[in-house]
């Protein structure tokens, strides 16, 4: 289990360490080209009514925020992003399981601990950017300074699929030099900011 | 135009060989008379009567004088086609770019271009080893950087690869046999008397070896910068040493680098040194190294000076690959433990990880896919432990650091023109002599390569019977 604190976010850019290592970075497939599905078992430590981001995939940001007890998902076009309110709640202290299904150009789905919550049918893929990371536990890096939106989580287990190949598996029982290891061996590791 | 263009640009104006390193940057090997300016020409042996007249003939050699002639004249220098090759066959910049876009090259271009040829010219960069003597002979060096293997051979003679390795008549004929010891060398009498003008003309100063830290020139080096600092207090100097001397000289020369480094007498003071894998591995390779006493003095160092790094050359070769994860262990507990931010340079220790291809049997290639994939598994554990942002106050692997490690891993599994099977037999046949030469005990030592071994034995035993 991984406890992210206020202020100290975490994220997932494997290929921002070393040019040639991991061979294929995973997040790069985060860049709207490819379609991908995200797993993420969490528990939010934080019920304050302040904004607080779960996870979001930046720099063109497409992410899950929590807004007074409201789930919000921002997806990220090329030139615009679009707000969904969900029809659904995250409860503090509780187990949570977030399915982000994408698939390119076509449907992007979100399932909240099994139920099938939002399927947005797209005209368009979702922003492209080569250098694509998701930051876990608030919404931008904190030396930007804004859209921080920082909150308290545990995070369980993550996964990323691309293609339907697991690509990176982190259950967050192992951790080097501030980096939770990536069971698929692939070096898509999880570290700290 | 990026710099790299307009040093291009300006040089080319001179002629499309001029290269500043043929004068700012020397290489010289005294124990065996040879210099060369950078690396990629091969050194040549400085004639005895030259440096009777002038002892910076060590640098300025009538060969070289010949060579800066073809330079200044629009010309090609021959020996210099490692750059040609490049320049020719691709769009990158060659090392002719690279080495003379130095702040310390570049600065004198307008000298060295209005210069005649004749003209004798102190280099700004210069590397120096004095002799060859050293108490190690590591499996991948020979008699002209080990006075230990010129021991072994003249003992036992050569090993019997198919590449004769490590004869030493070729070297006599050549007249390139190393002074011993207790011989007279003119080539260091000559160094000394050209010294002090030297010094004072210095941007870079390297010492290599054999194992500096046995020959008496080192200190003495020490010990001239010591009371003559005022005449060059920005000399970067680097010092090479296999961190496993006598304590009394490694005290010592502890105590002149913490004078040198305390008290700035140089702009910088860097430490090279050496290791490929961990404790009887380690040893194995490298002969004559006590691998406790090799990180007992670089932790005794690094605690004693706090801005000098020690930059570990490590030659990856076929004995590496089943602990080098464990000395990146090492390494990074070394980071961890002395990251201050005074070094000279971002961290207190660095790995820099280079490929071995001579001797050819111990290079990676001849070694089974599974024990290649180590080396990954190595690059790997290294990016674990890498830093993005690298600073004084952060620690870690860096990016090159980690790039070199992956870089072997390609190299191993790379296709060329690389003769697998008679560098393995030669692999056999250098490791059943070195075993019967040193009382070394293959096998136990690196376990993991019995299969491989008895494999190769038994297919060199089938070959000799065929035959």
């Amino acid at each position: 289990m991984l406890e992210i604190r206020k202020g100290n976010p975490w994220i997932f850019w494997p290929s921002s360490i070393c040019d040639s290592l991991p061979e294929n970075p995973a997040d790069k497939f985060l860049n709207g080209k490819y379609s991908y599905s995200i797993d993420l078992s969490f528990t939010l430590l934080d019920d304050s009514a302040i904004k607080k981001t779960i996870f979001c995939i930046l720099p063109k940001y497409t992410g899950i925020d929590i807004d007074k007890d409201c789930i919000t998902l921002l997806v990220g076009y090329s030139n615009e992003t679009k707000t969904h309110i969900l029809p659904s709640v995250i409860y503090p202290y509780k187990k949570t399981n977030i399915i982000f299904d994408y698939i390119y150009s076509e449907k992007l789905s979100i399932t909240i601990n099994g139920i099938l919550t939002k399927e947005i049918l797209l005209t368009e893929p979702l922003g492209f950017d080569e250098n694509p990371h998701i930051i876990f536990g608030a919404g931008n890096f904190p030396k930007n300074g804004f859209n921080l939106n920082y909150t308290d989580l545990e995070l369980h287990q993550f996964k990323l699929s691309v293609d339907g190949e697991l690509v990176s598996h982190h259950d967050f029982e192992e951790f080097i030099f501030d980096k939770s290891v990536d069971k698929t061996k692939n070096c898509n590791f999880i570290h700290k900011l | 135009m990026s710099k790299l263009e307009e040093v291009k640009n300006k040089l080319n104006k001179v002629g499309c060989g001029f290269c500043l390193a043929k004068w700012t940057q020397v290489t010289m090997h005294l124990g065996i008379g040879m210099t060369h300016s950078c690396h990629h020409p091969s050194p040549h042996k400085i004639p005895l009567r030259e440096i009777q007249r002038n002892p910076s003939a060590l640098h300025n050699t009538r060969f070289k004088k010949i060579k800066r002639r073809e330079m200044l004249s629009g010309k090609r220098p021959d020996e210099c086609n490692y750059c040609w090759n490049v320049e020719d066959n691709s769009n990158s910049f060659s090392d002719r770019i690279f080495k003379s876009s130095e702040p310390w090259s570049l600065s004198e271009y307008d000298k060295i271009k209005d210069s005649n040829w004749k003209t004798d010219f102190n280099p700004k960069y210069v590397e120096v080893s004095f002799s060859n003597t050293c108490n190690f002979k590591c499996a991948y060096c020979g008699p002209q950087y080990s006075s230990k293997w010129v021991e072994e051979i003249e003992e036992h003679g050569p090993y019997n690869t198919s590449t004769n390795y490590n004869q030493i008549d070729s070297l006599r004929e050549k007249g390139e046999m190393p002074y011993k010891k207790s011989e007279h060398n003119p080539y260091v009498d000559a160094f000394w008397e050209w010294w002090p003008d030297l010094y004072k003309d210095l941007h870079t100063f390297r010492i290599t070896g054999g194992e500096p830290l046995l020959s008496k020139d080192t200190f003495k080096v020490l010990e001239y910068i010591q009371e003559n600092w005022e005449q060059n207090p920005n000399l970067s100097l680097a010092i090479n040493t296999n961190m496993n001397v006598p304590e009394k000289l490694m005290n010592r020369f502890i105590e002149l680098c913490q004078d040198l480094s305390n008290n700035n007498k140089v702009r910088e003071l860097i430490i090279f040194t050496s290791v490929e894998g961990t404790d009887k591995q380690a040893e194995y390779t490298r002969f004559g190294l006590n691998y406790e006493t090799f990180w007992n003095n670089v932790d005794i160092f690094l605690t004693k000076l706090p801005k000098v790094t020690v930059n570990i050359m490590a030659t990856f070769n076929a004995l590496s690959v089943f602990t080098y994860s464990d000395l990146i262990d090492r390494v990074f507990e070394m980071k961890k433990k002395h990251q201050n931010n005074e070094r000279y340079w971002v961290s207190a220790i660095q790995l820099d990880t280079a490929y071995l291809r001579w001797p050819s049997h111990l290079s990676v290639k001849i070694l089974d896919d599974e024990h290649k994939e180590l080396i990954l598994e190595s690059a790997k554990k290294a990016l674990y432990y890498g830093i993005k942002e690298f600073t004084h106050d952060n620690y870690g692997f860096s990016n090159v650091e980690i790039q070199k490690i992956k870089r072997i891993y390609d190299y191993s599994i790379g296709n060329s023109l690389f003769d697998i099977e008679k560098n393995k037999k030669d692999f056999i046949k250098f490791v059943d002599e070195l075993d019967k030469r040193r009382g070394t005990e293959f096998i136990n030592t690196f376990p993991q390569l019995k299969e491989f071994y008895v494999r190769n034995k038994k297919g060199q035993s089938l070959d000799i019977l065929a035959k």
